[in-house]
């Protein structure tokens, strides 16, 4: 239809804007809604609703039911627990130890296995490629060095004041157990069973109820104080929150593996040839 | 039934008589059936009280083993440092004096020496451990639950600990331990169950 050009055109019904009403139950909504304040339903396309709000009762009974994670950190850390006063109780450093050795790191398996067995879906998901490429695979390897270096030179340090002489390797060498035995016991064993455990059971356990770094945290103190050696407890504690931010931040077991393998690995070598500083 | 003037999860200011937050949706208003339910409610009230008084309870137990590892590490050292001093003097009378076969007189210095090492390093760990407790209970005040699940674990592995290694010092102060595990148990499961209800907007 042609319109006149030289008159102004005609006021058309009033405009009233989009996000003024409530599409659902026709509420007058107030600028920048988000949700109707009537019937709750979302404003803008894209927008999810908060699940219904609980009654009381509902409220009660799932806030009885929310501790099981903590329960289950708990129980698993107990085992543990039990491992350790086990290990200390047959301790020496005669022809047994690898043997008593050998037997406790048969049940930690045992149990974590067991543990993750149950938990497999999640547990399963840990053992995927690394986030963030395979340099996440090298890099752990790499760095294992200067850690190890520093943990080294802190032990030496404090065997020598104490006029301890401690290796791993006194333990197997001179009652006929080789090289096989000690990278098994020593440096394969911990890397598979203790992250599996304290990385990978502990903490994703954990961060369903605390942020990531309070998880890193809680986990790093229970691998640190489970060794049993309070002058050790600050640096181990520091080797756990480096492990527990490698699977934060790779979303993967494999890194913090890697890593704890290469830093075992470099402590028994250099019993034997001079791979670290001091 | 009274809608609070700020929404309980965002904390968006919300004009009286709304049922929704128009910012995060969060129903504001109970439903009528939940009004009525007044029974769950105010046990949801009392259980919100107990648990924050338990979190405070687990806190203070925190300090109180913190202050026992201190004056713990303090009587190691007074005790040590005494016998140390005996054995010092001891030394010094005996060198030079011809009574004394130098030889034994220099090992037992050598002896000396290593232990007041050892009991320095001793003095040290008792003190790492008080300032760990220490620390703890300034976490707890803003994290409860990693705080005092954090303690929990450290209390009771060195206690483990050291029974493993000396059965004769479980026995000591059982009692004090044994409540001391108690109410930290009770302040983590509260510290959880706490966290729910905020989660809830309880």
């Amino acid at each position: 239809m042609e319109s006149d050009p030289g008159l102004p055109p005609e006021p058309g019904p009033p405009v009233v804007p989009e996000w003024a009403i409530c599409r659902t139950c026709g509420n007058i909504l107030r600028e920048g809604a988000s949700f109707c304040p009537d019937c709750g339903h979302p404003v803008r396309a894209g927008v999810t609703r908060p699940p219904p709000r609980l009654s009381a009762r509902q409220i009660l009974y799932d806030v009885q039911g929310s501790n099981s994670p903590v329960r289950r950190v708990l129980g698993f850390y107990l085992i543990w627990l039990v491992a350790g006063i086990v290990s200390v109780a047959a301790a020496g450093e005669g022809p047994a130890a690898v043997q008593v050795m050998m037997g406790i790191d048969a049940f930690t398996f045992t149990m974590t296995a067991g543990w993750a067995a149950a938990f497999r879906r999640e547990v399963f998901r840990l053992f995927r490629f690394p986030k963030g490429g395979a340099r996440w695979l090298a890099y752990p390897a790499l760095a294992a060095w200067p850690i190890a270096a520093l943990i080294s030179l802190f032990v030496g340090w404090l065997q020598q004041a104490i006029g301890a002489e401690f290796t791993y390797s006194s333990l197997f060498f001179p009652h006929g157990y080789g090289w096989g035995w000690i990278i098994l016991l020593i440096c394969i064993q911990p890397a598979l069973v203790e992250e599996l455990a304290f990385r990978g059971i502990l903490q994703t356990t954990l961060r369903d109820t605390m942020k990531s770094w309070d998880a890193i945290v809680v986990s790093a103190l229970a691998f640190s104080i489970m060794h049993w050696s309070l002058p050790i407890l600050v640096p181990f504690f520091l080797f756990g929150a480096w492990l527990g931010w490698l699977r934060h931040r790779t979303e993967s077991l494999w890194p913090a593996m890697i890593a704890h393998f290469s830093h075992n690995l470099l402590i028994v070598l250099d019993e034997h040839w001079p791979v670290l500083p001091g | 039934m009274n809608a609070p003037s700020k929404c309980p999860k965002c904390g968006t200011a919300v004009p009286v008589g709304e049922k929704f937050c128009s910012s995060c949706g969060f129903q504001i208003q109970v439903s009528a059936a939940d009004a009525r339910d007044i029974g769950a409610r105010i046990g949801l009230k009392h259980e919100k009280q107990t648990h924050q008084q338990r979190i405070r309870s687990g806190r203070t137990t925190i300090l109180v083993v913190a202050i026992l590892a201190f004056i713990g590490s303090v009587a190691v050292y007074f005790i040590a440092s005494s016998e140390l001093a005996k054995a010092r003097r001891e030394i010094d009378a005996a060198r030079g004096n011809d009574q004394f076969d130098q030889e034994k007189v220099e090992e037992a210095a050598v002896e000396y020496r290593k232990s007041s090492r050892l009991v320095a390093i001793l003095v040290g760990i008792n003190v790492l451990l008080a300032l760990c407790y220490l620390g703890l209970w300034f976490w707890a005040k803003v994290k409860p639950l990693p705080a005092t699940l954090a303690a929990l674990i450290l209390f009771i592995t060195v206690q483990v600990a050291s029974a493993a290694i000396d059965p004769k010092e479980l026995v000591r102060g059982l009692i004090l331990k044994v409540i001391i595990i108690a109410f930290l148990i009770k302040a983590v499961d509260s510290a959880r169950k706490y966290q729910r209800m905020q989660e809830h907007g309880v």
